[in-house]
């Protein structure tokens, strides 16, 4: 595998060898983007299921874009992440369970906490149920920052928004988890 | 750095500094030295966000996924296949056209008897179906 130039995308080698149907690279690529791909459609669907199926459709659209790509746009991780988002806001907008809007106030911190949230056992399994609770732009936000461990910039740059806005969600984000998981004598 | 900010780095980011901002991030530590209750109480808050992990993609679906690699690579899809088939679709045109032209008119007067078994097989098929 050719080491990536200096300020070269990272990605752009096995993108170069996928292109030319080199299955080597290909299972490179599958073992490098599919287990983050799985996570954020977790984390963001907190369905692992409908996980999966987002996950396997990103890669298609990997093998798609693959001869097309043009190294110098964006990077090729944040086109990947933007995919798969853009792929749970079309699953959640299909199960009607999720506006695409972050249209909770700051106050709503302060309402009663949902059944989903007060009735699942298992730390993990509570910190998942209180992400769900979180507006949909506040999760995204967490998400990518937080789990996904981009940068504020490439965070805010696959919300397509600023990096202050994107300040504010995570703040607001953090606040409501806070709330949401101190309840039970949780160390949160 | 103001407490202030420190306090929204902390508030946004959590309490772990390689997830702050790079350009912040020294002097954002720094401050942290005199006082670091608001980081105590993040980080409360990234040991209970680090519960949440996703397992690794299993056997099956990493093969569903390598599957649509594969069937991506196909021919017809392939990168190169097409811009060949398209030049050796034209190269049969031009080289028809080719001998087309060169050929004089009256040897071309029979081509038309000598191949009608194809384009007369609709008629007859017709006539016997009537």
């Amino acid at each position: 595998m050719t080491p990536p130039l200096i300020g070269e995308d990272p990605d752009a080698d096995l993108l170069r060898r996928i292109a030319r149907g080199d299955a080597a690279a290909a299972r490179a690529m599958v073992g490098a983007k599919l287990p983050r791909l799985l996570a954020l459609a977790t984390r963001m669907l907190g369905d692992a299921a409908a996980a999966e199926d987002i996950a396997q459709e990103a890669m298609l659209r990997v093998w798609s874009q693959a001869p097309r790509w043009k190294p110098g746009k964006a990077k090729f991780d944040t086109w990947l992440h933007r995919v798969a988002l853009n792929l749970c806001h079309d699953r959640l907008r299909r199960s009607r369970r999720e506006v695409l809007v972050d249209e909770v106030p700051d106050q709503a911190d302060n309402d009663p906490l949902p059944d989903a949230v007060l009735l699942t056992a298992g730390t993990g399994e509570r910190v998942a149920a209180a992400l769900q609770v979180l507006p949909l732009r506040q999760r995204e936000a967490v998400v990518l920052q937080y789990y996904q461990e981009l940068s504020n910039m490439e965070a805010a740059e696959v919300m397509e928004v600023s990096v202050e806005a994107l300040e504010s969600l995570l703040s607001r984000a953090r606040r409501r988890l806070r709330l949401l998981l101190a309840d039970d004598g949780h160390d949160a | 750095m103001t407490p202030d900010r420190l306090a929204q780095i902390l508030a946004a980011y959590g309490a772990q500094p390689e997830r702050w901002p790079e350009d912040e991030r020294a002097a954002a530590l720094a401050l942290l030295e005199a006082d670091d209750t608001h980081r105590r109480n993040e980080e409360a808050l990234d040991r209970a966000l680090d519960r949440f992990a996703v397992p690794h993609p299993d056997a099956v679906l990493v093969g569903r996924s390598l599957a649509g690699f594969a069937a991506s690579t196909s021919l017809l899809r392939r990168w190169w296949f097409a811009p060949l088939l398209a030049g050796a679709g034209a190269l049969g045109m031009a080289t028809g056209a080719l001998i087309l032209a060169l050929t004089p008119m009256d040897r071309r007067a029979g081509w038309g008897d000598e191949h009608m078994t194809i384009f007369s097989a609709p008629a007859e098929i017709e006539e016997t179906t009537l």
